[in-house]
C-alpha cells in the first residue's frame, strides 16, 4: 500500500489566510495572547496603584502650614486618583479578557500611570521610563493598535501640559505651542520599533498556526491510513488463514491419495516383472516386451507420485532435513555408479570431476543425492550424442564453505523466458518439451526447494542451443533449523534462485 | 440585544472613567503649578536684618520651611546653580522655626541637605521674624542682592511644586550670576506656606541665629 510523504517542509503549510483551520487556530492563539496579556497588566494594575500609595507616603506623606500640617495632596491622589485610573481596567481585564476594548482602555490607563507617577516623583527623569517600559509592555499584546492610544494619551498630556503649565514640561515659561511633537516624537520612535516587532511577530503567529495546521492534516491522514492499514492487515490475516488451511487440506489430501496410489501401483510393478521374468522363461517374447511397457509407466507413474508426494510435504511446510556427516566423493561416486547407464542412453559421455580435499559434508544425504540425480538426469534427457560433466568442488564464499555441485551439459539449452519459469512446479520449457521429452515439470522445482530447505542456492546458465550449466552451492555444515529462521517455511513460500544468462 | 447593552455600558463606563481620570490629573497638574504667595521683598537689604551680608559679592537669601517637601527640589536647584555660577554669591538657606513648635523641630532632613551644599550658610529663623522682615511668605522663595545690597531677584528656583530641572528662575539667577542679562528679574514660588493661622508674631523677642 503505498503512503504519502510525512514530511513537513513549507510547501506543505498553506498560508493562513488561504486556509480556515490554520485562520482558526491563529485567531486562538492571538485571542490567548490578548486574554494572557489582559491578565497581565490586571496585575499590574493593582501593583502599580499600590506602589504610587507607597512612594506618595515615603516621599511626601504630609503638607505643611507655618507650624501646622496635613496629608499631603499627592497622598490622596495616589489614593483617589490612582484608583480612579487602574480599577477600571483592571476590571475589565478580568470580567472582559480579549475583548479590543479592554486592552485599548488598558493602554490609555497605563499611560495616564505614567502620568500620574511622574507627577508623585516630582517629574523625576527616572520616572519617565515608565512610559517606554509601558509601551514595550502593551507590544506584548502583538496588536499594534494599542500602540495609537497609549500614544495619543502621552501626546494630548504633554500638549495640554505645554499650553496651560509650559515651564513644568519644558523648564521655560513661554514654550511654543508645537513644542509637544519633541516629546511625542520620541514616543513615535519607540512606537515604529514596536510596530515592527508586533506586524513580525503576528506573521509568525500565522506561520505557526499554518505549520499546526498542517501536522493536524497529516496526522488525520496518518491516523486514517493506520485504520486502512489495520483493517486491511485483518482481512489479509484472515485470507491468510484461509488459503493455509485450503492448502493444508489439499496437500493432506494429496498426501492420502498419494499414498493409496502408491500401494496398488507397487504391486501392479512388481506382479509385471515376475510376469516378465515367467515370459521370458517361457520364450513369450511379445508378452515379455508388452509386460516391460507396463513397469516402465508403472515407474514413471511411480516417479510422478512420489514428487507430488514431495511437492505437497513442502508445500505444508511438513518437509524434513535428516542432516548427517557424509564423504563427498563416496557419495557422488555411488552416485555415477547408478546414473552412468542412464545418461549414456542418448549417446552422451559422461565425466566426473571430484576436486582434491572435497572431504565431508553435514547435510540431508537423499536431498543432496536427489538434487544431483535430478539434475544429472535433466541433463542427460535434454541432451544427445553430447558431453555432460559433473564438477564438484569446496568453495569459500563470504567466509562459508560450501560444496559446489556444477552439472553441464551440450544439450538444447534454455532460452531467457524458458529459464524464469524454470523452477515453478509442472513448468517444463514449454509443452512442447513435455511431449518430446516426457516428464512431470517437478524435477528442478524440488532441487530448488531441497537446496533452500539445506540454506543452499542455485543458478542457471543457459543459452537456447548451446547447452546449460545448474550449480548448486550446499554449505559444508548445514546449520540446524530454528524456529524463527525457518527455511522449511521459506521452502515452502518463496523461490530460491540466483538465474544467470549466458 | 444582551451583547449591545453590554458594549454600550463599557462605552459610556469607558466615557466617565476617561473624564474622572482627566479631571483628577487636571486637579493634580492645577495644584502643582499652583505658585504660592509671592514676596514682598524691599528693594535695599533691609538694616534691621540680623542675616549678614558681604559687600565683596551678591548676597543670596533662600527662605524655608523645614519640612516642606516640595522645597528639597529648591534646595537641588540651588545646589545646582552655585555648582553653575562663575561668580560665587553668598548664600543663606534660612529655615524658620515657628514659635509654637518643639526644640529641634527645625532639624530636619532639608536642613541636612542644605548644610551639605558647599558655600552655604544655614540659619534658623525664630518665629519668621527674618522671614517677614523680607516679605516673604512661601517656601523656597529666593531673593539676590547685590553688593550694595539692592534687589536684583526674587521668585522661586522651581519649574512647579516639587519639580526638579530647567526652569526659568534656576535661569535668571544663573544670568545675574554670571553677568548675563536676565529673562526677568521674578518668577512664581512653590512650596509651602511659612505662616499659618495660628503663627502669628509675638510682639517682642525676635532672635535670628546663625549656624
Amino acid at each position: 500500500m503505498a503512503t504519502k510523504s510525512m514530511n513537513m517542509d513549507s510547501s506543505s503549510a498553506i498560508p493562513a489566510e488561504q486556509d480556515p483551520a490554520a485562520e482558526a487556530l491563529f485567531l486562538a492563539h492571538q485571542q490567548e495572547i490578548y486574554r494572557r496579556t489582559d491578565r497581565v497588566f490586571g496585575h499590574l494594575m493593582w501593583i502599580q496603584w499600590l506602589a504610587g500609595i507607597v512612594f506618595s507616603l515615603v516621599v511626601a506623606p504630609r503638607t505643611w502650614v507655618g507650624s501646622t500640617s496635613e496629608v499631603h495632596l499627592h497622598v490622596w491622589a495616589a489614593v483617589l486618583l490612582g484608583g480612579a485610573i487602574s480599577i477600571f481596567p483592571a476590571v475589565l481585564a478580568f470580567t472582559r479578557p480579549g475583548k479590543t476594548s479592554t486592552r485599548y482602555i488598558i493602554a490609555m490607563a497605563q499611560m495616564m500611570m505614567s502620568a500620574l507617577l511622574i507627577h508623585l516623583t516630582g517629574g523625576r527623569i527616572e520616572t519617565h521610563f515608565h512610559v517606554f517600559g509601558s509601551l514595550a509592555f502593551l507590544a506584548f499584546y502583538r496588536d499594534w493598535g494599542v500602540l495609537i492610544p497609549a500614544t495619543v494619551v502621552v501626546a494630548l498630556d504633554h500638549m495640554l501640559r505645554g499650553l496651560f503649565w509650559p515651564q513644568s514640561v519644558y523648564g521655560v515659561l513661554v514654550a511654543s505651542e508645537w513644542r509637544f511633537l519633541e516629546h511625542a516624537a520620541w514616543v513615535v520612535f519607540e512606537d515604529v520599533v514596536l510596530v515592527m516587532s508586533c506586524l513580525r511577530g503576528t506573521a509568525e503567529l500565522r506561520q505557526i498556526a499554518s505549520r499546526t495546521a498542517a501536522i493536524e492534516r497529516v496526522n488525520k491522514e496518518q491516523a486514517r491510513q493506520a485504520i486502512e492499514q489495520a483493517d486491511l492487515v485483518a482481512r489479509l490475516r484472515l485470507s491468510q488463514q484461509q488459503v493455509e488451511a485450503a492448502t493444508r487440506a489439499q496437500s493432506e489430501f494429496v498426501a492420502n491419495m498419494s499414498h493409496e496410489l502408491r500401494t496398488p501401483l507397487n504391486a501392479i510393478t512388481l506382479y509385471s516383472e515376475m510376469l516378465q521374468e515367467n515370459a521370458v522363461t517361457d520364450g513369450r517374447e511379445a508378452d515379455a516386451a508388452d509386460l516391460g511397457k507396463v513397469q516402465v509407466a508403472s515407474k514413471h507413474l511411480l516417479g510422478l507420485i512420489n514428487g507430488i508426494l514431495d511437492l505437497s510435504k513442502i508445500q505444508a511446510g511438513k518437509m524434513d532435513v535428516h542432516l548427517e556427516r557424509f564423504e563427498v566423493r563416496a557419495m557422488v561416486d555411488e552416485l555415477v555408479s547408478t546414473m552412468t547407464a542412464v545418461v549414456r542412453q542418448n549417446g552422451n559421455a559422461l565425466e566426473v570431476l571430484v576436486d582434491d580435499g572435497v572431504g565431508d559434508m553435514h547435510a540431508d544425504l537423499t536431498k543432496t543425492r536427489q538434487i544431483l540425480f535430478n539434475l544429472l538426469s535433466n541433463a542427460a534427457k535434454f541432451t544427445s550424442n553430447g558431453n555432460i560433466s559433473l564438477h564438484v568442488s569446496r568453495r569459500n564464499v563470504n567466509r562459508a564453505e560450501f560444496i559446489e555441485f556444477s552439472v553441464t551439459d551440450t544439450g538444447i539449452g534454455l532460452s531467457e523466458q524458458q529459464q524464469s519459469r524454470l523452477f515453478r512446479p509442472f513448468a517444463q520449457a514449454d509443452s512442447s518439451i513435455s511431449r518430446k521429452y516426457g516428464g512431470t515439470g517437478l524435477g528442478l522445482f524440488l532441487v530448488s526447494r531441497f537446496c533452500q530447505l539445506m540454506h543452499g542456492e542455485i543458478s542457471v546458465v543457459s543459452a537456447e542451443g548451446h547447452g546449460a550449466q545448474f550449480t548448486v552451492r550446499i554449505p559444508v555444515d548445514v546449520p540446524v533449523e530454528t524456529p524463527g529462521t525457518s527455511a522449511r517455511q521459506a521452502a515452502a513460500q518463496t523461490p530460491s534462485l540466483v538465474e544467470m544468462t549466458a | 440585544m444582551k451583547r449591545t447593552r453590554i458594549v454600550g455600558a463599557v462605552a459610556a463606563a469607558g466615557v466617565l472613567w476617561l473624564g474622572v481620570v482627566a479631571v483628577g490629573l487636571a486637579a493634580l497638574m492645577d495644584y502643582d503649578n499652583r505658585p504660592g504667595n509671592p514676596a514682598h521683598a524691599p528693594l535695599q537689604w533691609p538694616a534691621g536684618s540680623r542675616l549678614s551680608r558681604t559687600n565683596e559679592a551678591p548676597t543670596l537669601v533662600m527662605l524655608a520651611h523645614p519640612r516642606c517637601d516640595c522645597t528639597r527640589a529648591s534646595l537641588g536647584e540651588l545646589a545646582e546653580l552655585l555648582a553653575q555660577a562663575q561668580r560665587k554669591p553668598r548664600v543663606l538657606v534660612v529655615f524658620i522655626k515657628p514659635g509654637r513648635v518643639g526644640p529641634a523641630w527645625e532639624q530636619s532632613e532639608l536642613w541636612r541637605i542644605a548644610s551639605g551644599i558647599p558655600g552655604v550658610t544655614v540659619v534658623r529663623d525664630d518665629e519668621g521674624i527674618e522671614a517677614r522682615r523680607f516679605g516673604v511668605e512661601t517656601s523656597g522663595q529666593t531673593l539676590l542682592y547685590d553688593v550694595g545690597g539692592r534687589l536684583l531677584f526674587s521668585g522661586g528656583a522651581t519649574g512647579s511644586r516639587g519639580k526638579p530641572g530647567n526652569n526659568v528662575g534656576r535661569a535668571t539667577l544663573l544670568a545675574l550670576l554670571n553677568g548675563e542679562p536676565p529673562p526677568t528679574n521674578s518668577t512664581p514660588v512653590f512650596g509651602c506656606p511659612l505662616f499659618g493661622p495660628a503663627d502669628a508674631p509675638e510682639p517682642e523677642g525676635a532672635h535670628a541665629h546663625g549656624d
